[in-house]
């Protein structure tokens, strides 16, 4: 069982290939805003140097938000369309949850990703990796108010200051994210699409006129 | 000689659409996802609902255009993408695909400029007799394009500031008219006379065009109107508006056509859908022997034909890229040239 997996949703750009549960062989790029360019030269550079055919996938694991709008649709539009067009199985899996799998021996994880004006997306999971607080759109103040009610040891991870605790940076174990992800729901190819976890500001207005 | 078969793929603003075309002049099969009533509620394009409508399309459509054509990706030849210029965001969902396409099946990619697909969708319906003028017209663009050979752009004259289709959005939205306004403006016209002062926009001599005057003359006239407690003719309004607009751009483009020896005009680009323009152009062109091409409606929006025309003669030329291909909100047709 081959699984490529894709994230495009943050600042660093990763692209990975597995055997079962064994890395094969990854690419990552660093270029801020240029996901865009890099993406399918990365992955091509992945298949060359582990000598694998695109056929020879059995399953896409891509990260399909929350986090940058751009960022996430470059690489579901990508999964998509390997999904579709040589019939591949596609797992969508949350940026916020493989963010939370970067660290261990945790009680909470509070993983959270900027979403500007005094917002962010945030999840926190258990020791377990199991939700606890489910993702959404929160503000800081909020997310905070939830923060200060976890007892036991507490991890925050992020790509933004929330509060005077310490924030650690977004570093993905692959291995980790393999094992814990490869087993999600799948979805067929059509229908992959990005997780916004927020509407887009001009369908709020038109919804505030309109009551 | 092998038949050519390229996938055109085109999704730079607010319509997702892919198309077949056979050896650049034959279209085989073309689907176009438009959004356009989803836009109509906002008054125009909201580029972030445009980019989010696009990646739930993108595969259905390149689908569809496939199975209508009887086709497998197997089948095709290269891959032909609107590279820019659009909505960035537009953009890069067409580009993934087509690049994703490109590295999978080992098929060349061949970027296409946005307006140069404009001008190839005339290839659709007729040979071009070169040296050609062409005249983009639509909502990013008002250019006038010599082409002395397929692919090679050089570009003489243009806005200097709104494009025309511009202009006519924005004058639809002070006039309250629904949006996309250039229809609505044209439909009115037929039925209004030229009655209200409008000045003729940059009427010099050079080849080159200016709409924001003429906008901002009817917007002044609009306000100063309303604030009298008059009651705007509308199609007496879009008359006079209309007829400034053609006049200028069938003037200019008729003497750009006499100063460069051509004989043959194409139009190109959604405003090129306009009755009145088409209506000017025919009876001119034809008054001075002037080899007319004119898309027919379905080419003047925005749609993938045109691009896989388009791919056709640019990878004729040696037009390819690699899978480093980015999007470009804003990029010259000319550097494109052959």
């Amino acid at each position: 069982m081959k699984s490529l997996f894709i994230d495009t949703s943050n600042k660093i750009l990763t692209i990975a290939v597995f055997d079962n549960d064994e890395l094969l062989g990854v690419e990552t790029s660093d270029i801020m805003n240029e996901h865009s360019k890099y993406a399918v030269d990365k992955m091509k550079k992945v298949f060359d140097k582990i000598k694998l055919k695109p056929n020879d996938i059995n399953r896409i694991l891509v990260v399909n938000g929350p986090g940058s709008f751009t960022g996430v649709r470059i690489g579901v539009t990508i999964a998509k369309t390997y999904a579709w067009s040589l019939n591949k199985e596609v797992i969508p899996i949350s940026s916020l949850y493989v963010n939370a799998l970067g660290y261990s021996a945790h009680d909470y994880y509070v993983s959270f990703l900027d979403a500007r004006r005094g917002f962010v997306y945030a999840s926190i999971y258990d020791k377990e990796y199991k939700p606890f607080l489910k993702e959404q759109y929160i503000s800081i103040d909020e997310l905070n108010s939830v923060i200060n009610t976890l007892d036991g040891s507490v991890v925050q991870i992020g790509d933004v200051s929330i509060n005077d605790n310490e924030t650690k940076p977004i570093v993905l174990d692959l291995e980790k994210i393999i094992k814990y992800c490869k087993n999600k729901e799948l979805v067929f190819s059509h229908a992959l699409k990005p997780n916004y976890l927020k509407r887009v500001e001009a369908e709020e207005k038109l919804m505030v006129e309109n009551k | 000689m092998k038949d050519v078969y390229i996938l055109g793929i085109e999704s730079s603003c607010d319509e997702t659409s892919a198309s077949i075309i056979k050896n650049g002049i034959e279209e085989i099969s073309t689907v176009v996802a438009t959004q356009m009533d989803i836009h109509k509620v906002y008054g125009g394009v909201v580029p972030e609902i445009a980019s989010r409508n696009h990646v739930e399309n993108i595969t259905l459509v390149i689908e569809e255009a496939l199975s209508k054509a009887n086709l497998k990706i197997d089948d095709i030849d290269a891959i032909g993408v609107t590279y820019g210029p659009g909505l960035i965001g537009s953009l890069l969902i067409g580009l993934q695909a087509a690049k994703t396409i490109s590295f999978l099946y080992d098929k060349p990619l061949i970027p296409v400029h946005h307006i140069a697909g404009h001008i190839y969708a005339n290839r659709l319906v007729s040979e071009f007799e070169f040296p050609l003028i062409a005249l983009v017209v639509s909502g990013g663009h008002t250019d006038l394009i010599y082409m002395d050979r397929d692919y090679s752009f050089k570009k003489i004259g243009g806005t200097l500031d709104d494009a025309v289709g511009e202009a006519y959005d924005k004058v639809a939205k002070i006039m309250g008219l629904d949006y996309p306004g250039g229809p609505i403006i044209d439909d009115l016209s037929l039925k209004g006379e030229d009655t209200y002062d409008l000045p003729i926009p940059l009427d010099d001599d050079s080849n080159n065009f200016s709409f924001s005057g003429l906008k901002s003359a009817v917007v002044n006239l609009v306000h100063n109107e309303k604030q009298r407690g008059n009651i705007i003719n509308e199609a007496n309004l879009s008359k006079s508006f209309q007829e400034r607009v053609i006049h200028i751009l069938t003037k200019k483009t008729m003497r750009v056509l006499k100063k460069y020896n051509v004989s043959t005009l194409l139009l190109a680009g959604g405003v090129s859908a306009n009755s009145g323009l088409r209506d000017k152009f025919i009876k001119l062109c034809s008054d001075n022997n002037i080899n007319l091409v004119i898309p027919p409606l379905k080419y003047c929006t925005d749609n993938a034909a045109m691009i896989g025309a388009a791919a056709y003669y640019a990878y004729q030329s040696g037009l390819q890229s690699d899978l480093l291909l980015n999007a470009s909100a804003t990029s010259s047709l000319e550097k494109e040239g052959a």
